[in-house]
């Protein structure tokens, strides 16, 4: 069937013509004849030809029934008679009617070329259908199904090819025999034609095929997996070859790779439902236009203007309003240059883009242009822009609480920054009480010395807990080192100089420092040298290789600065002469500052004590009361009722300005003492009788243990406590005293457990009777029948108690202790006995306010008594060794000098701080300070020469004591000092008697 | 968390102080929470504080990882500037005063 329709497609080419034209080797004759009509089909016929050359083509041939028509009977043409109608289809195709009508009629005509053809095509046709129906034998004849498309196709022919078969038409004429026998052979290939009859001359034609190449039919196709050598991308294959031999090959040395079998299991997977809050989302807009920002930003203009005409003060909350307009001072810098001048431009929190836009909205004729423009950038950014005013009024009111509170670390800071300035401004008085030689001309120019011992100063800044001492001793050295180059005045100029005034000028005085161990020259040449103001860093600069000649200038420059220092401080008239007799070994007294701040102002200072770690932590007891005068009973009394609190402060040198931390307690603080060996507890005595031990450490202003009514509490003012030092291994008891006359013992082993060690029964008074001047040996045989005894021969008492002033405990034997009584008596007692007194001294005649074992002989010690005197005792012999009055006020307080044997310092009621050394003078004090205010306590610095003082003003007062300390003498030196002096001046004293 | 009146008490006893010329707190952003100079001048310090004390920071920390910068302080020929930063992330700021020493009073 696809045979009966190919022809069709393929029934133009098979023509003769193409044929002759192709197989022109067999057919010459037919190729020459076609010779004259190549032109025609030249341009037609043979492009076709090669276009569709297909072999089915071949068989085609029988279509050129044309020729046959032409040669052969009428009948046998073609036409389909059924019963005897003819059923010869009829041409569907749009044929001309004059021409279907030249088929139909004169089909005959051999000369009526396009019928011919038709029916030559025809012809085809019929054969098909012919065949079809012979073979079908019945049906209903339905051409136009099957012919549709030849027709179709050939119709587009048809005047084509009526115009070459006129011009074939007479090569055919001459040969139509031959043509029609040459098309038997090709017929039988067709179905059976059996309505065709073949003549005899048709079998005999020659059949011409001509065959033709087919075009490739790519079934499959794969690219071969082989590059050439020589092409570009045989050497990529190649690369990629050797990677994978590297890789083969290295996978078998190598962990990297292993061939392991795993088995995973299967995930579990569990779902869940959460529940999760709408999200609310809300988009807003904002249209600014050019009127808009224009306003605003004069609105903003006025704002800054109106901020800046309100004066900015010192103080902190005046501030604030300009801070709140930090933000906008930084864009306007980011902004470009400031525009001051400029009525429209930026000013506030805008940015310099917007500043620029404002600044055109200003101009009328860039309005619609930019400013519309400006208008869409502006949109995003405008939220806050039509009521930026007063937004940000508004949150600057929240502004200042919040930042601050977050950050924690603030308030250290802040005390850390505090001291680090204290340190600056103070460094000369520290470097004053850490004995380290100050600069030259420190006084002068003070940014002079100040950008030279910054180093040394700033290193000291307090940055360590308890590196103060450690920095700044460390530093020492630095400020001479660092102030050479940068001090004006050439030091080793002035040094010079000194040097040459030292020869002629010092002479006997240099003699004696002479005989000084060499360690002394060279590790405090500050030391009894000359005033501080006239000194050089020679020390510092020469450091320890050549102190002694350093030391011998110093020495000379010294002495003529005495002269000046003395002036300046405008000692009293009468201590001149006797100091100027010293030369430069005069002692001397600096004020160094006054720790003291508002919340303590005011405040009665009346109990002090250092730290016992850390020599810089000085507590400082506060509580105003009038210290009781003649008749201690009735002015305690008095004032017990109206007490107002105490405050108990914490000083250090970090901080001369501010306590590190201080706390209140309930009544006025009267003693304090810190623990030697847990040195965060501090026990203070209160006005009020009660004992409280603190622990500082926790920073908590209640009492870690308290005395009450029930566990031993005073019944009146506990006048001093003291820790006991036994050793690391035992305990460390404490010790008070009061006005009840009880000395008792503390133990904070478990809670806080007392027993009383003594209770200080009154004495007979001086004027009553004579038995306290029997001599200590007696006192000691019949101790106890005396101790009877006296009571038997006084008046009786209302109160057989007296009361506890101060005691100490002595050194030499850590169970003896003197007691300080105020009816004047010194009573020696053991912790082991509790009813009677080892000895008694007597002589003050007025209450002793405290009393103090010496340092240095143990078994000598000092008193101070309301009866303007202080007293030297010494144990066994009952009557004071020495007497010292210098006032005609009574003496509230007196310590023994740490470093010097023969020097101790005392405070008066009147406000003089006195130092005597009565190695000097046993008359007046070689120094004193005067003060406006009652001084009530005393202490010197541990390890340094300062003395501090406190008095009403609750002001404590630090003063720098020069040429006072001989803290280099040995101990046995010390003795012999001391001893000398006792000797010389009791015989002078029982000579003058 | 901080007791702002005891803060700003601090801040006025830190301003009383001899030859203090200003103090300033800025924040991590470099923003000043807290100044007593004016709008410029904080500006200033601020920026540029807070740049030299990071890099001093790092200057620290490189030396040693474990350590960490705790105060700075700059002196000048005619200032002291003292710097006591706080790098924690939760309260990063910066505290810092300008003092001028040889003032007197």
């Amino acid at each position: 069937m696809s045979d009966q329709k190919t022809p069709t497609k393929a029934g133009l080419p098979p023509r003769p013509t193409a044929a002759g034209q192709q197989g022109a080797g067999y057919r010459p004759r037919q190729s020459s004849q076609w010779a004259p009509g190549a032109p025609r089909a030249s341009t037609t016929g043979q492009p076709r030809l090669s276009m569709s050359g297909a072999t089915r083509g071949s068989f085609r041939k029988s279509t050129r029934q044309s020729s046959r028509s032409q040669g052969g009977a009428e009948t046998e043409r073609l036409q389909v008679v059924v019963d005897g109608v003819d059923r010869t289809p009829k041409p569907l195709l749009s044929l001309n009617p004059t021409v279907l009508k030249g088929v139909q009629n004169d089909t005959t005509t051999p000369n009526s070329e396009s019928s011919e053809f038709f029916m030559d095509r025809m012809s085809t046709a019929a054969f098909t259908k012919a065949g079809w129906y012979s073979n079908a034998d019945s049906g209903t004849h339905t051409p136009k199904s099957e012919t549709d498309y030849d027709y179709e196709t050939e119709k587009k022919d048809r005047e084509r090819k009526a115009a070459e078969d006129a011009a074939m038409a007479a090569s055919y004429g001459d040969e139509g025999g031959g043509n029609e026998s040459a098309r038997g052979p090709a017929r039988e290939d067709e179905p059976p034609p059996a309505p065709v009859l073949l003549s005899e001359r048709d079998l005999e034609r020659s059949v011409y095929l001509t065959l033709h190449e087919t075009e490739t039919i790519f079934i499959w196709q794969a690219a071969g997996v082989t590059v050439a050598m020589d092409t570009e991308e045989a050497k990529a294959v190649e690369e990629a070859n050797r990677r994978y031999a590297n890789l083969l090959h290295t996978k078998q040395a190598t962990d990297k790779y292993v061939d392991a079998e795993a088995q995973t299991l299967v995930a579990l997977t569990k779902s869940r439902d959460v529940q999760s809050a709408v999200l609310v989302t809300r988009s807003a807009a904002v249209q600014a236009t050019a009127w808009d920002i224009s306003d605003t930003f004069r609105a903003l203009d006025e704002a800054a203007a109106d901020a800046e005409d309100d004066p900015r003060g010192g103080t902190v909350s005046s501030s604030l309003p300009p801070i709140s307009q930090m933000a906008g001072g930084v864009a306007k810098y980011t902004g470009g240059p400031k525009q001051s001048g400029g009525d429209a431009s930026a000013r506030g929190t805008t940015a310099g883009g917007m500043g620029r836009t404002s600044m055109f909205t200003g101009g009328t004729s860039f309005m619609s242009g930019p400013g519309n423009q400006a208008s869409g950038h502006m949109s995003g950014l405008s939220s806050n822009l039509p009521n930026g005013v007063p937004v940000e009024q508004t949150a600057a009111a929240p502004e200042p609480a919040d930042p601050l509170h977050v950050l924690t670390g603030l308030p250290e800071a802040l005390m850390l920054m505090d001291n680090a300035i204290n340190q600056n401004n103070y460094l000369q008085q520290l470097l004053l009480y850490r004995d380290i030689q100050p600069l030259p001309g420190i006084r002068s120019s003070v940014a002079n010395a100040m950008r030279g011992a910054v180093s040394g100063g700033g290193g000291g800044g307090g940055l360590g807990d308890d590196a103060d001492s450690d920095v700044l001793s460390h530093t020492g050295g630095a400020p001479g080192r660092d102030t050479r180059p940068l001090s004006a005045a050439p030091s080793d100029g002035g040094r010079s100089h000194h040097s040459e005034s030292a020869a002629t000028r010092s002479g006997l005085h240099m003699q004696p420092r002479l005989s000084n161990p060499p360690g002394q020259l060279s590790r405090q040449p500050s030391e009894r040298s000359i005033p501080y103001s006239r000194g050089m860093s020679i020390r510092d600069g020469h450091g320890g290789g050549d102190g002694r000649p350093a030391r011998h200038s110093h020495g000379g420059g010294g002495g003529g600065g005495y002269a000046a220092s003395v002036a300046e401080s405008n000692w009293p008239e009468e201590l001149l002469q006797e100091l100027a007799d010293l030369g430069d070994d005069a002692p001397r007294m600096e004020h160094l500052w006054d720790w003291v701040c508002p919340m303590t102002a005011g405040k009665n200072v009346a109990c002090m004590g250092w730290n016992k770690i850390n020599p810089d932590l000085l507590a400082v007891g506060y509580g105003s009361y009038s210290f009781p005068s003649g008749n201690a009973q009735s002015g305690a009394e008095g004032t017990a009722s109206s007490e107002p609190k105490g405050l108990v402060a914490f000083w250090s040198l970090k901080n001369l300005q501010h306590p590190l931390w201080s706390f209140e307690v309930k009544a006025a603080v009267t003693a304090l003492d810190f623990s030697t060996y847990s040195p965060n507890l501090l026990a203070i005595g209160l006005y009020d009788g009660t004992v409280a031990i603190y622990d500082i450490k926790s920073r908590q202003g209640t009492p870690s243990m308290e005395s009450d009514v029930h566990s031993g509490k005073h019944s009146d003012p506990v006048w001093k406590v003291k820790w006991l030092d036994h050793g690391p291994e035992r305990d460390e008891p404490l010790v008070s005293i009061s006005t009840d006359g009880r000395v008792t013992q503390w133990s904070i082993a478990k809670g806080l457990e007392f027993s009383d060690l003594m209770k200080l029964k009154r004495m007979a008074r001086r004027g009553a009777g004579g038995p306290p001047s029997t001599s200590a040996a007696a006192a000691k045989e019949n101790g106890a029948k005396a101790a009877a005894a006296v009571p038997e021969q006084q008046d009786a008492f209302i109160s057989r108690l007296t009361s506890g002033m101060a005691f100490d405990f002595s050194s030499r034997d850590e169970r003896i202790y003197v007691a300080a009584t105020e009816d004047g008596w010194l009573h020696k007692c053991s912790t082991s006995y509790s009813e009677q007194y080892l000895e008694s001294y007597r002589g003050h005649m007025g209450p002793v306010y405290q009393v103090q074992f010496s340092p240095f002989k143990r078994d000598m010690f000092i008193s101070a008594s309301g009866d303007w005197t202080i007293r030297m005792w010494q144990e066994g012999r009952d009557m004071p060794l020495l007497t010292f009055q210098a006032s005609t006020t009574e003496v509230n307080d007196v310590q023994w000098c740490p470093t010097n044997s023969t020097v101790f310092g005392s405070v008066t009621a009147n406000g003089r701080l006195e130092i005597w050394d009565f190695s000097l003078s046993t008359v007046k004090p070689v120094m004193h300070q005067k003060t406006t205010m009652k001084l009530s306590c005393l202490l010197f610095a541990p390890s340094y020469p300062v003395v501090v003082c406190g008095g009403e003003d609750g002001a404590v007062k630090a003063y720098r004591i020069f040429n006072v300390s001989h803290e280099y003498d040995t101990l046995q030196e010390q003795l012999e000092r001391l001893d000398e002096c006792i000797r010389a001046n009791v015989m002078k004293s029982q000579a003058a008697a | 968390m901080v007791d702002v009146a005891a803060v700003d008490e601090t801040f006025k006893r830190l301003q009383s102080h001899k030859g203090v010329l200003g103090i300033i707190v800025i924040n991590a952003d470099g923003i000043a929470i807290r100044t007593t100079f004016d709008n410029d001048l904080t500006v200033q310090y601020a920026a540029l504080v807070s740049h030299f004390t990071v890099k001093a920071r790092s200057a620290v920390k490189k030396l040693d990882g474990d350590n960490d910068l705790k105060f700075l302080r700059i002196r000048s020929k005619k200032h002291e500037i003292m710097i006591a930063p706080e790098f924690e992330k939760s309260h990063e700021y910066y505290l810092v005063v300008v003092q001028d020493p040889s003032r007197e009073t």
